[in-house]
C-alpha cells in the first residue's frame, strides 16, 4: 500500500466533520476508476491552528505528502495569514511535499506580494474554497499521486527504520549526522539532502549495472 | 301644540360624500386601502383587468376582518356611521385607526358606477353578496333609504375572510402615467417610518406590466448626502432628539421643546446637485416634482401637505428671504409622523385633505422649520465647526499675534506715514483672511478623513460579513451533497426536495460570490486597451453567444486605453451581455442582435450595450438599478454592480430610450 498523507490546515472545526468525509468519498470514487490507483492508500487530518500545524510538521517521523492551507486564520497572530506560514515551512521544514492554497477570500482579494511569494513557494494549486467540493477533492488526489518517488521513497524508508537506524550516524560530506537529520535535508532540498541522493543514485547504478568491455 | 320633524335624505347625499368630497380617483383607492388597513388584512391588492378594452375594471381585495350582515345593514350602509369613533386601534394587529368620518364607503361611487362586493367574516362560513348599481341614486331625487340593493347569501366552504370589492364601469381612464402616479402616490401613501407593520399593498395589472408589484417605501437615505432626523418621546417630551447626517457621518444633538402638540418624528433630506441628479435617476422624476415635507397621521399619508405645490411650511417665502441662507422646497424631501393617540389637538379635517389650523399645527409647523429646516441649514450653509488639532491651534493663535502686532504698528505709524499703515493694515487683513480659508480647507480635510474612516471600517466588516457566510454555507453545501451522494436509503420524494435545498443553498453561495469578486473586491487598477478586452471577452464566451444564437457586434472608436481593474471591465461586460442574452432569448419573431460600441468623448469612455430584445417595461425602469431587482430569473445585481463601478470610475450608468429593446451606457471618466 502506498499512503498518502494530507494534512489540513484551516481554523474552519467543520473541515473534520464535514469536509475531510466529502473529500475522502470523492477521492474514493476517483480511487476506483483506474486499477493504478487501488495501491493508494489516503490519510487525510486536520489541524485548526497554524501554530499546531508548525509543531505537527516539525516532527521528522510525521510524514505529510500533501499541505492544504487555506488564507485566514481569524485570530491567530502565528503568521499574518497563511502565505506566511507556507513561506515559512517551505524556507525550514519542507521543499518536497505538495501545497495546496485554499481560500474564501477569491484569489482577486489576495495582496500581488502574497501571491508572488506563494508562486516562489512552488504551490501547486490556488483553490477557490466555494467552488464545488470536488474540484478540491480532485486536486488533493492529483498533488498526492504528483510526488517525487526518490524523495517519497527515502522518506517512508528513513521512517519505518526510524528506531533501528537511531543509532548508527551516517557520514555526510565528512560530517557525521543522524538519519532523522538526512530526512530533513532530504525533505528541505539542501546541499547535504541532494548530495546524498546523488550518492545514493550513484552507488544503486553502479552495483545494479554490469558493465561491459 | 308642540310636535317633531325629522331629517330625511335625498339619494344625492350619496354624492355629496363619494364624488362629491372624493375628487380625486387616486385619493379615492387611498381610502379603500385605509378600510382595508383598519380591517387588519395583511394585505390588500388592487387589481385592474381590461384596461385596455371598452370595458375595464378594478377589484380591491383584502384578507381583513370581514363583514357579517349587520355590518352591512348597520355599518357600512348607514352614512356617517364610524365604527371606530370609540376605538383607537385596531382588534387584532392593534393598529391605531385611520377612518374617522365613516364616509370611505362612497369612493367606490368615485372610482365606478357599478359594484359587486364579496365578504366573509372572519371565523364565520357565511358569504354576503351585494351588487350597487350607483347610477340608480343619480336620477331622479328620491329618499335615500326607497333605494333597495340586492344582496345575496351563501354558505362558505372555508374561512377565507375579507372584503372584495369589483367595481366597474369605472368612471376614470387608468393609463400607464396614472398608474405609475397610483403607485407613486401609494409609495408615499404608507409612512416610511412604519415599514414593518405587516400590511402589503400590491398592484396588479398585467397589460402595464403590473404582476403583483408590491408598494414599497423609498429609502432615501442612499440618495441624500444630508439628512436630519427630529424625535421628541412620549417620555421625555421636554427634549428635541436630533441627528444629522452629513456624508455619512452622524451628529447627534438635543434641543428643548417649547411645544405642547404631542410625540412626533421627522427625517428631512436634502439635496445638492449631485444628489438631485441620482434622484432623478432612481425615480423618474426631479425632488421638486416629488413635493416636499410630507406628512403622516399613523401608518398613512395626510394630503394634501407636501405635494408638489403645496408649500404647506412656506419654505420658499422664507427662501425667497435668502437664497444662500435658507433652502427651498425644491431642495428638500422629508416626513413627519404624527399619531392620532399622541397628538389629540392635531385633527383631521372631514374632508381628509388635512388637519385642523389650530394652535398644535402651528406648533407643528414651527418645530419641523426650527429643529428640522434651520438644523439642516446650519449644515450647508456654513460647515460644521470642529474643534482643530494643538499644531493648527498653535499656528492660528502665531498669526493672530502677528495680525494684532501689524494692527498696532499701523496704529502706531498712522500719522506719520498713513500710506505705509494703511498697507500694513491691508496685509494684515489678508493674513487674516487666507488663514480663515486655510482653517477652513484644514476643517473639511478632516471631515474627509473621518468620512473614508467610516466608510473603510465599514467595507472591512463587510468583507469579513460575506467572508464568514460564505464559510457557513459552503459547509451546509458540502454536507447535504455529501448526504445526498453516500446515503441510499432516501426515498425518491426526499432525495428531490433534499436536491431542491441543495439548489437553494448554491444560489446563496453563488450570490455572495458575485459580492465578494464584483462588488466588495479590492481593486488594481492598471492601463488596459478597453477594445482589446471587450474582444477577448467575447472570444472566450462565443460559444454562450452562439447557443443563444445572438449575433454580436462591435464598434471601437478612438483610443480606448483606460486605467481600471481588469475585473471591473470584465464585469460591465459581463453583466452587460448577460442581460442582454437573457432578454434576446425571449424573442423568436427577429434576428437577435447584441452590439457594443465603444468610444471616448471629452470627459468619458462610453461602452453601450444596444440589444433588439424585449426591452425594459415601463414599469420596471425606475427600479432596475436597485439591487435584487430582477426582471430575469438572476440575482438582479448585474446593473448595481455596474452602477456601482461607473461611480468607482467617477461615471454613471444609463438606460437610454430606445423604440425595439434595450440600450444601456456605461460612462467612465476619462
Amino acid at each position: 500500500m502506498l499512503e498518502r498523507n494530507i494534512l489540513i490546515v484551516d481554523d474552519n472545526a467543520k473541515v473534520k466533520t464535514i469536509h475531510i468525509p466529502a473529500y475522502l468519498s470523492e477521492i474514493n470514487s476517483l480511487k476506483n476508476s483506474s486499477e493504478k490507483w487501488q495501491q493508494y492508500n489516503f490519510n487525510l487530518i486536520h489541524i485548526a491552528s497554524m501554530k499546531d500545524a508548525l509543531a505537527y510538521l516539525s516532527v521528522t517521523s510525521n510524514c505529510v505528502d500533501v499541505l492544504v492551507v487555506d488564507y485566514d486564520f481569524n485570530g491567530e497572530r502565528t503568521f499574518a495569514s497563511g502565505t506566511g506560514f507556507v513561506k515559512h515551512i517551505r524556507e525550514k521544514i519542507n521543499r518536497y511535499c505538495q501545497v495546496v492554497f485554499y481560500t474564501m477570500q477569491g484569489i482577486d482579494s489576495i495582496d500581488r506580494q502574497e501571491l508572488v511569494d506563494l508562486v516562489n513557494s512552488d504551490v501547486y494549486k490556488f483553490v477557490d474554497k466555494s467552488s464545488d467540493y470536488s474540484e478540491m477533492a480532485r486536486v488533493i488526489f492529483d498533488a498526492a499521486t504528483l510526488r517525487n518517488q526518490i524523495v517519497e521513497s527515502l522518506e517512508q524508508f528513513f521512517i519505518k527504520y526510524s528506531a533501528m537506524l537511531s543509532a548508527y550516524k551516517y557520514s555526510l560530506g565528512g560530517e557525521f549526522v543522524t538519519f532523522d537529520e538526512i530526512v530533513d535535508h532530504i525533505r528541505m532540498d539542501d546541499e547535504q539532502g541532494r548530495v546524498f541522493i546523488d550518492k545514493l543514485i550513484q552507488k544503486s547504478i553502479l552495483l545494479n549495472t554490469n558493465v561491459e568491455a | 301644540m308642540s310636535r317633531s320633524l325629522h331629517f330625511s335624505a335625498s339619494t344625492s347625499v350619496k354624492n355629496l360624500f363619494g364624488r362629491g368630497l372624493i375628487t380625486d380617483q387616486v385619493a379615492a383607492v387611498f381610502e379603500l386601502v385605509k378600510n382595508s388597513y383598519d380591517a387588519d388584512a395583511t394585505e390588500v391588492e388592487i387589481v385592474f383587468s381590461n384596461l385596455k378594452s371598452d370595458s375595464p375594471s378594478l377589484k380591491i381585495v383584502d384578507n381583513g376582518t370581514g363583514m357579517d350582515l349587520n355590518d352591512i345593514e348597520n355599518r357600512w350602509m348607514i352614512i356617517g356611521t364610524d365604527s371606530k369613533k370609540n376605538s383607537m386601534f385596531s382588534p387584532i394587529f392593534n393598529r391605531p385607526l385611520n377612518g374617522d368620518k365613516g364616509i370611505g364607503r362612497f369612493s367606490v361611487d368615485r372610482l365606478g358606477s357599478f359594484l359587486h362586493m364579496e365578504t366573509q367574516k372572519r371565523d364565520s362560513m357565511e358569504r354576503f353578496l351585494v351588487d350597487f348599481d350607483w347610477t340608480v341614486f343619480d336620477g331622479e331625487a328620491r329618499n335615500i333609504n326607497e333605494i333597495e340593493i340586492p344582496y345575496v347569501d351563501q354558505k362558505s366552504d372555508n374561512k377565507t375572510h375579507g372584503v372584495s370589492l369589483s367595481i366597474s364601469n369605472l368612471r376614470d381612464r387608468w393609463d400607464e402615467g396614472k398608474l405609475r402616479e397610483l403607485y407613486r402616490n401609494l409609495r408615499q401613501f404608507k409612512s416610511p417610518f412604519s415599514q414593518d407593520d405587516n400590511f402589503s399593498i400590491f398592484i396588479t395589472a398585467p397589460e402595464l406590466g403590473y404582476n403583483r408589484r408590491e408598494v414599497t417605501v423609498e429609502k432615501l437615505e442612499g440618495v441624500s448626502s444630508l439628512w436630519i432626523s427630529a424625535e421628541i418621546t412620549d417620555k421625555n417630551p421636554d427634549i428635541i432628539y436630533l441627528c444629522v447626517s452629513k456624508d455619512g457621518l452622524e451628529y447627534e444633538s438635543t434641543q428643548s421643546n417649547p411645544s405642547s402638540f404631542g410625540s412626533v418624528k421627522a427625517q428631512v433630506f436634502m439635496f445638492n446637485q449631485g444628489d438631485k441628479i441620482r434622484f432623478a435617476n432612481r425615480y423618474g422624476l426631479r425632488v421638486r416634482e416629488y413635493g416636499n415635507i410630507r406628512l403622516y397621521r399613523d401608518s398613512f399619508r395626510v394630503y394634501p401637505y407636501g405635494e408638489a405645490k403645496n408649500d404647506w411650511l412656506d419654505i420658499d417665502r422664507r427662501q425667497s428671504q435668502g437664497t444662500m441662507r435658507f433652502l427651498g422646497t425644491r431642495d428638500l424631501i422629508g416626513y413627519v409622523q404624527i399619531s392620532k393617540e399622541n397628538n389629540l389637538n392635531l385633527k383631521p379635517l372631514t374632508n381628509r385633505q388635512g388637519l385642523e389650523e389650530n394652535e398644535a399645527f402651528e406648533e407643528l409647523r414651527k418645530f419641523i422649520i426650527d429643529a428640522c429646516i434651520k438644523n439642516l441649514e446650519s449644515y450647508y450653509f456654513t460647515k460644521v465647526k470642529k474643534s482643530v488639532n494643538d499644531t493648527i491651534r498653535v499656528a492660528k493663535s502665531e498669526i493672530s499675534g502677528a495680525v494684532d502686532g501689524l494692527d498696532k504698528l499701523a496704529g502706531e505709524i498712522k500719522f506719520s506715514n498713513p500710506d505705509a499703515a494703511k498697507q500694513i493694515v491691508d496685509f494684515a487683513s489678508t493674513i487674516k483672511r487666507q488663514q480663515q480659508s486655510q482653517m477652513q480647507f484644514v476643517q473639511d480635510q478632516q471631515e474627509i478623513v473621518k468620512v473614508y474612516s467610516r466608510i473603510a471600517q465599514k467595507e472591512t466588516f463587510l468583507h469579513k460579513l460575506i467572508h464568514q457566510s460564505m464559510i457557513h454555507i459552503n459547509d451546509a453545501n458540502v454536507a447535504l451533497a455529501t448526504y445526498l451522494k453516500n446515503v441510499d436509503k432516501v426515498e425518491n420524494e426526499d432525495r428531490q426536495k433534499l436536491s431542491s435545498i441543495q439548489g437553494y443553498i448554491q444560489d446563496a453561495l453563488s450570490l455572495l460570490r458575485t459580492v465578494r469578486d464584483d462588488v466588495v473586491k479590492k481593486r488594481t487598477k492598471t492601463v488596459q486597451d478597453l477594445a482589446l478586452s471587450v474582444n477577448k471577452y467575447i472570444q472566450e464566451n462565443q460559444a454562450y453567444f452562439s447557443e443563444s444564437n445572438v449575433e454580436l457586434s462591435v464598434m471601437c472608436k478612438g483610443d480606448l486605453h483606460y486605467t481600471i481593474d481588469p475585473g471591473d471591465i470584465k464585469a460591465i461586460i459581463n453583466n452587460l451581455s448577460t442581460n442582454a442574452v437573457k432578454s434576446l432569448r425571449q424573442v423568436d419573431d427577429r434576428t437577435r442582435q447584441l452590439r457594443f460600441e465603444l468610444y471616448r468623448t471629452d470627459k468619458y469612455i462610453i461602452i453601450k450595450c444596444i440589444d433588439n430584445g424585449v426591452g425594459i417595461k415601463e414599469a420596471d425602469r425606475e427600479r432596475i438599478f436597485d439591487p435584487f431587482q430582477s426582471t430575469t430569473e438572476g440575482f438582479g445585481l448585474g446593473l448595481t454592480i455596474i452602477d456601482e463601478i461607473a461611480k468607482e470610475y467617477g461615471g454613471a450608468l444609463e438606460l437610454i430610450e430606445t423604440l425595439v429593446g434595450a440600450c444601456f451606457s456605461v460612462k467612465l471618466r476619462c
